[in-house]
Formats: structure tokens, sequence, C-alpha cells
């Protein structure tokens, strides 16, 4: 069975969490934007909260630039696939 | 001048006086950061915590402020030295443990929390992080009356550890069975329109008395709640949607929150009010006024014999969603 990519699984936990919009928002619109809209200003946290969960990750909010990496659905899959990446290489390297 | 929403449903203004936030701001600071060099506030100065602990704290004490905003992103600088005192709100909390991690070592460190109740989790990191350099109190006050109580909190604490009056408050709640929280203070506000401040206030609180210095805190008396340190009262908030949308079956159950320490949940009785009315609803009530988690549709939701939604049923009702802890 093939591994949904990144951004699916992006989108498949962030629909869990905000409803099933997220499915078709295009990936590089403005997801502070869609927040904004229908949300409260921490769910923008929740948003990185689910990702951190859903990936087993850990986001550090005082050295990674999270205005940034998670302005777009986007630039979320890039900055997972970093995390991630440099997850596996710590654990290979312990 | 500090606002709130009022039970009636009209906002009140509440005048407390500079030498009322001097002494406020003295009474806290000297006896748990005397030293206090630099004040890193993540609460609002349009609050009352964060001008009275934040803005007057730091002229009083001669400490530099830095007024941070976890919801923007605008984060403190970690270059400061000497005694810090960090004034947390409920989403404060998803921030501290690397905040500690950079500082725990480096300075003594007071962490306070006030504005709302301590968010699921908080305690973790009291455990993780207190000791004699990084100490924790969370300060019990409302608007209307500034601090009224303080408590430590150490690896040993739990949520129902008792509550100590400060210094110039008197309690006035009778001891026995569980009552509404009222005091005596020298620093209870003015409300606007009036000649001069009442010598006492009854508070929204429910507490039981364990001695004259000593509460425990059980709840709250009325449908308010504190979303991240925003007041709202869930009654009125109910009231207004419903009327906005013309549904009478619609009621707003509270829960808590991780992130926010408290927050609630719309459910809908009325299939034909859909979630994006109830959302477009919103922007006929004040500016900031908090946001729902959720918003749940129901089969049936049980009416009083007013005709009001009852809250508790809707908690039931949708207990497989709202008891959960975030």
């Amino acid at each position: 069975m093939n591994t949904p990519s990144i951004e699916l699984q992006i989108r498949q936990t962030l629909a869990q969490l905000l409803g099933p919009e997220v499915l078709g928002i295009d990936s590089q619109a403005s997801f502070r934007d869609f927040l904004g809209e229908r949300f409260d200003s921490l769910m923008a946290v929740e948003v990185i909260t689910a990702v951190e969960d859903r990936f087993s990750i850990e986001v550090d909010y005082l050295s990674d630039d999270v205005r940034f990496w998670f302005e777009t659905l986007d630039k979320m899959q890039r900055f997972v696939a970093q995390k991630v990446e440099d997850q596996l290489t710590l654990q290979a390297a312990e | 001048m500090f606002h709130t929403s009022g039970s009636s449903g009209a906002p009140r203004q509440w005048l407390r006086s500079r030498a009322q936030m001097e002494q406020e701001a003295r009474l806290i600071y000297q006896r748990w950061a005397p030293e206090v060099s630099e004040i890193i506030s993540f609460a609002p100065v349009s609050h009352s915590y964060g001008q009275i602990l934040g803005e007057t704290g730091a002229r009083v004490n001669g400490a530099a402020l830095q007024l941070c905003s976890f919801e923007q992103q605008q984060l403190p600088t970690l270059a400061g030295q000497g005694q810090c005192v960090i004034l947390a709100i409920a989403s404060t909390w998803k921030l501290l443990p690397a905040l500690l991690k950079r500082l725990a070592g480096q300075r003594p460190l007071l962490v306070m929390h006030s504005a709302s109740m301590l968010p699921p989790g908080a305690l973790a990191v009291v455990q993780q992080f207190a000791d004699a350099q990084v100490r924790f109190i969370e300060v019990l006050g409302s608007t209307e009356t500034g601090a009224i109580a303080v408590r430590e909190l150490d690896a040993s604490s739990t949520p129902e550890q008792p509550w100590t009056l400060l210094d110039d408050v008197q309690l006035l709640t009778p001891a026995g069975q569980p009552a509404p929280l009222e005091i005596a203070s020298p620093r209870i506000a003015c409300e606007q329109g009036q000649a001069c401040a009442a010598p006492s206030h009854c508070c929204d609180d429910l507490v039981q008395v364990l001695d004259p210095r000593r509460v425990q805190w059980l709840g709250r008396v009325s449908s308010l709640i504190k979303v991240n340190g925003v007041r709202l009262d869930l009654a009125r908030l109910g009231a207004e949607l419903g009327t906005l949308l013309g549904c009478a079956s619609l009621a707003c159950v509270p829960l808590r929150d991780g992130l926010r320490g408290e927050a609630y949940t719309i459910v809908l009785g009325d299939s034909s009010v859909s979630s994006g009315a109830v959302l477009a609803a919103f922007s006929h009530l004040p500016p900031g006024t908090p946001r729902p988690l959720h918003i749940h549709h129901v089969d049936h939701l049980p009416l009083s014999a007013t005709g009001k939604p009852q809250a508790w049923a809707a908690a039931s009702t949708v207990k497989e969603y709202t008891d959960v802890i975030r």
C-alpha cells in the first residue's frame, strides 16, 4: 500500500481539526487567511500542534520560524519533510 | 479604565487609580520577586492583569518590560540578566517549556499565571521545572477587585490546592457550606458613574472557606468562562446568537482546553442553521468575542420550562465530543 504524501497527510490531519474545506485549499494559498476567517487567533497554534502529533516531530517556537513555515500547505510539507529527515539522520547516528 | 462584559449584557467600565495599581504591584513583587530586573509579559496591557503586574510592575520596580504575544508570534529576546518574571496567560503554557529550557539555570525565574484557570498540562510543566530558582505562582483576581489571593505551585501541587488571601484582603464569605467569594479590599475598582469604590465585592467564584485567610476554589457561580483570559458569559452569548440566527435551539457549552484554559462548543438542535451561518453571526458581535472550538448539530436539544436551551443537557448530549481534555 502506498504511503500518502506528506501534503495529503497534513490535509487529512487538519481536516479533522478544521473541517473538510482544508482538503480543497490551494497549497500556495495563505493558511492564515483561511484560519482568520473562521477561527480564533490560537487556532494557528492548534494547527502546529496537530502537525507535530501527526508526524511525531517537535516544533521549537523560539527557533523555528513558524510564521513562515506554516503560512501555506506547501511550506508546511517542506518543513515537515525537513524535520522528518533531520530526525531520521539523528536516529541513524545514535 | 478597564472593561467587563457585564452579566446583564451591558458593558461595564471600572476605574482603578494609579495608587491602587501601584499598591497591588508592590504587594506582589515585594513578596515574590523583590529583585526583579525584567518582566516578560504575555498578558495584554488592556487587561488589568497585564497592566498592573506588567506595565505598572515594571515601573514601580524599575524593571525592563518585554510585551509579548504567543498568538501573534511576538516572542521575547532572552538576553537579559537578573531575576526574571514571566507573566503567563493560558496559551503561554504551550511556549513555557521552550522558554524555561533556555532560561532555567541562567537566572532566577518566577512564572506568574492569572486571568484564567490553569490549562490542562500546566502542572506537568511545573513538575518538570520547579526548583529553588524557578518558582511558579498563580494569582486569583478579577477586573473589579484586582488580585485577591495567591498560591505557589510546586512539584506536589494539585488543582485543589488552597489559595491564601493577599495581606490587604479581608474574607467576608462565611465558613461552612460552599459560597460565592466575597471580599473587602482597598483595591476594589470604582464603577464608572459611582462616586467611590464599593468597600466589598461578591465575585463569580464559588469557594469553600478553610480558615480566615485560606479558601479552596470550587468553580464559578455564573455561566462566565475565561477563554485565554477573555471573559465570556456563555448564557448571554447563546441568547445573542440565538436572536441573530432566529434559532431558539442553541446552547454554548463550556469545556476545558489545553491552549485556552477554558473554551466552549456550540450545540445546535436546528439542522436548518449551518455552521457557516453561526460563524458569520460573530461578525455582529463585539470584536474579539472568542470563537467556539466546535459547532455540533444534534437531533434534539432539551429546552427548559421557559424555552431556554439547557446547557447541562447539551453537555451530556455531546459528551462524546466535549468530555475530552484537550
